[in-house]
């Protein structure tokens, strides 16, 4: 009696294996789902932190080769520059509380990894985007020629990267951000231009018009509090020839929008698995029902109450969600996160895995809401079960 | 007319499906200028090792001795865990892990290993339970 | 105790002739001798099982009330009266009624285990399982599946089933039928010494040869019941 419902189960393996499967769908459909939309979600904010500047000031140039959206979410690699006193000037803006500078650069593939990289090199005494980033992971100050990598550049501590046939050793690995900073190289203004004219010096043309020495890639403004930060970046685009001042707000916002569509696709199809499914379960038990009233009969005919009766097969339906939930968890899991790299290219969106904690917590509750749902798919067939003719079913025969 | 067992045919089946994916969705970088990535090596090791668990899944369907049987698992077993090892730890991938051999090959070459591992080590517990009840009786 | 019954009726829904309902069980007073083998013979279709169902309080009857000594059955709400039923009344069903699921020994000890909580008492309850079990020639079947048993050791099975629980009374629809002339006589002889040792046994049948095990006989025609001296 006390193992009944597990004999049940075993009893039948196709029933219980198919049943369990569809458990297994419906639990891996939404913890998958699940980690993906807190995922999406974690890289936004995660973006939204790293980016820090109200205002990023790139040469009119580089929206022709890349613009933003390359930049944090598909790091395509490229080359802009403007000289340093427009940097200056655009520093002086009116309305602007700080302000610094990053150089870009790419490097060769033969030169240093399997595909090109993003080199961006900062200004350490000025910057506040990337530097306190920096100063979370690594805690110092870089020196010449030190390089820190992103959390997906596959170089180990200790090692060297060969950048234009520049050895910069890898003094460390940064926390993962989501976005495709995490597949950039970080040095100091220093050491991107000593790579500038290790490139120049092998012949490559990095479309510098002047001194390498004078030039910068981006500005990144602080608006003071109280200033509109968009007439900021209006007289920016203004007062400076050939630059382009893009509010990181708007920017943000045209990505969280973009998020929302995905998040609620992802939610829509969840929905639409789970109601499916709970149909295709629903009908199964109640199929099963016709199977087993000569079964439950017996039960009847030995003494067996009602509400025993429908405890049994509630309690079926619990083991089978329990563990079909587990196994559903398991798979859900296993796969997104060995997916991640894959789901994150085909979405371009910053997607942060949640840590260990949110996972757990996100299971349990996947887990809850099987375990819900599985025995109230399986009520009305405990409920008519229960309610067997036992006459009528002596009388026909066992 | 030998019975054919569904667990080697299953093991056959994941061996198969892991080399037809190495040769078409699974397979190493490839640069701009035709040339293979570091990932390759993986690759290449993990086709070899593939290859001898199928090989060695198709010669346990013809043995009936249960000794060969469990050796044979034992060794699929092994493989399995070999392939799961190979990309990334046994061989480096590409420097980046935005690239293909982090976001398809190694994944897939994992799940499948897992799957294979997994199977084995479900034969290999079968195959001890039924020396025991030989014992026992 | 006595199990008896009084104006019990059972009318079913059904369109026969004029009227809209037929009656499998005409009004029947009747008290069943304790101790005794009491048959009830008849042909198929004339309302044995249906009243043997409602002796047995598996059946709420159209009107009337059963009785198991002061206790009335259909007085009972269902928790109460399952128990009820599980404690006082066995039942041997028509065909087989193993659960293939079980092994032979869970299937005997099934109705004890269904409300008691004390595990105290499993080791003493297959000891005495295991004993009736040889008692009745499925002593070497203990953990085998009912699927593999004949006929024979199926109704046997039941039996020992029914009996593990020491019933008051123990009621037993068509027992023989599908058995040949060696089983059959096996399971009337059971019965009859099931009844000697003092429980009150109905059995509905339609096997001539249990006339003569039968303590007391009655016989069943179109829902009329009549005694045969």
């Amino acid at each position: 009696m006390r193992h009944l419902s597990i004999r049940n189960l075993t009893a039948r393996p196709g029933r219980t294996i198919a049943l369990g499967l569809l458990i297994v769908f419906l639990s891996m459909a939404l913890f998958g789902g699940s980690v993906m939309v807190r995922s999406l979600n974690g890289g936004l904010a995660s973006l939204e932190a790293r980016l820090g500047a109200d205002v990023i000031v790139v040469p009119s140039s580089a929206k022709s080769s890349t613009n933003l959206d390359y930049l944090f979410l598909q790091g395509t690699t490229g080359y802009y520059y403007m000289d340093t006193e427009k940097a200056q000037k655009i520093a002086q803006t009116e309305g602007v509380e700080r302000a610094s500078f990053q150089i870009f650069m790419a490097s060769l593939r033969a030169s240093c990894c399997s595909m090109p990289v993003q080199v961006i090199g900062i200004d350490q005494d000025t910057d506040f985007t990337i530097q306190p980033w920096i100063e979370e992971s690594f805690g110092r100050r870089l020196g010449d020629l030190d390089v820190l990598v992103g959390s997906k550049v596959n170089a180990g501590i200790g090692e060297s990267i060969r950048i234009y046939n520049t050895d910069c050793p890898v003094v460390g690995r940064l926390a993962a951000t989501g976005t495709t900073l995490d597949t950039g190289v970080f040095c100091t203004v220093d050491t991107v231009r000593l790579l500038l004219h290790a490139a120049s010096e092998l012949g490559h043309d990095l479309k510098i018009s002047g001194d390498p020495e004078n030039v910068v890639s981006a500005v990144y403004l602080k608006v003071k509090d109280g200033v509109d930060v968009q007439s900021v970046a209006d007289r920016v685009n203004v007062y400076v020839r050939k630059v382009e001042a893009v509010r990181t707000r708007s920017y943000i916002t045209g990505i969280a929008d973009s998020l929302g569509g995905v998040e609620k696709t992802i939610r829509t199809l969840i929905v639409c698995v789970w109601i499916l499914a709970f149909l295709i379960l629903m009908a199964a038990f109640t199929m099963l029902t016709g199977e087993r009233k000569k079964e439950f009969a017996v039960l009847r005919v030995i003494g067996m109450s009602r509400g025993k009766l429908a405890w049994v097969l509630l309690k079926e339906s619990l083991l089978l969600s329990l563990f079909g939930g587990v196994i559903g968890i398991v798979l859900g899991g296993a796969l997104t996160f060995s997916f991640q790299g894959l789901i994150e290219e085909a979405l371009s969106l910053p997607f942060l895995m949640p840590g260990v904690s949110e996972l757990l917590l996100l299971a349990i509750m996947t887990l809850v809401v099987v375990m819900l749902v599985g025995p109230m798919s399986s009520a009305v067939s405990a409920w008519k079960l229960s309610r067997v003719d036992i006459g009528r079913i002596l009388r026909e025969g066992i | 007319m030998k019975k054919v067992r569904a667990m080697d045919v299953t093991k056959v089946l994941v061996c198969a499906v892991l080399l037809v994916g190495l040769f078409t969705v699974l397979h190493p970088c490839l640069h701009e200028d035709g040339t293979k990535g570091m990932c390759a090596s993986a690759w290449t090791g993990t086709v070899a090792v593939a290859g001898i668990a199928a090989v060695l899944g198709i010669l346990e369907m013809f043995f009936e001795n249960r000794k060969i049987r469990t050796l044979i698992s034992v060794i699929m077993l092994a493989a399995a865990v070999v392939c799961f090892l190979m990309p990334g730890v046994f061989f480096r991938l590409c420097m980046m892990e935005t690239m293909y051999c982090h976001t398809v090959m190694k994944p897939g070459i994992r799940i499948l290993s897992v799957c294979l591992a997994g199977l084995s080590l479900v034969n290999l517990i079968g195959l001890m339970r039924k020396k025991d009840v030989h014992r026992k009786k | 105790m006595k199990l008896r019954c009084e104006q019990l009726e059972m009318h079913f829904f059904r369109k026969t002739g004029d009227a809209n309902f037929f009656v499998a069980v005409a009004p029947l007073s009747l008290s069943l001798p304790e101790a005794a083998l009491t048959v009830l013979m008849g042909r198929s279709g004339s309302g044995k099982t249906t009243l043997m169902n409602m002796l047995s309080g598996l059946l709420r009857s159209t009107s009337g009330r059963v009785f198991l000594g002061e206790d009335e059955l259909y007085a009972m709400d269902d928790r109460t009266l399952s128990r009820y039923r599980n404690r006082h009344i066995a039942v041997i069903p028509q065909g087989q009624s193993a659960l293939p699921q079980l092994s032979v020994m869970e299937n005997v000890l099934l109705p004890g285990m269904i409300y008691e909580k004390d595990r105290r008492q499993d080791a003493e309850r297959r000891r005495e399982a295991a004993e009736m079990l040889e008692q009745l020639g499925l002593g070497a079947l203990l953990d085998v599946s009912p699927r593999e048993l004949s006929g024979g050791e199926l109704r046997r099975l039941s039996i020992a089933r029914a009996l593990l629980m020491h019933p008051d009374v123990l009621c037993c629809d068509e027992p023989t039928a599908d058995l040949d002339d060696e089983n059959t006589r096996v399971v009337l002889d059971i019965l009859k010494k099931t009844a000697g040792d003092g429980c009150t046994v109905f059995m509905v049948t339609h096997e001539e040869d249990a006339v003569h095990y039968a303590d007391r006989l009655y016989r069943m025609q179109s829902g009329q019941v009549t005694e045969e001296k």
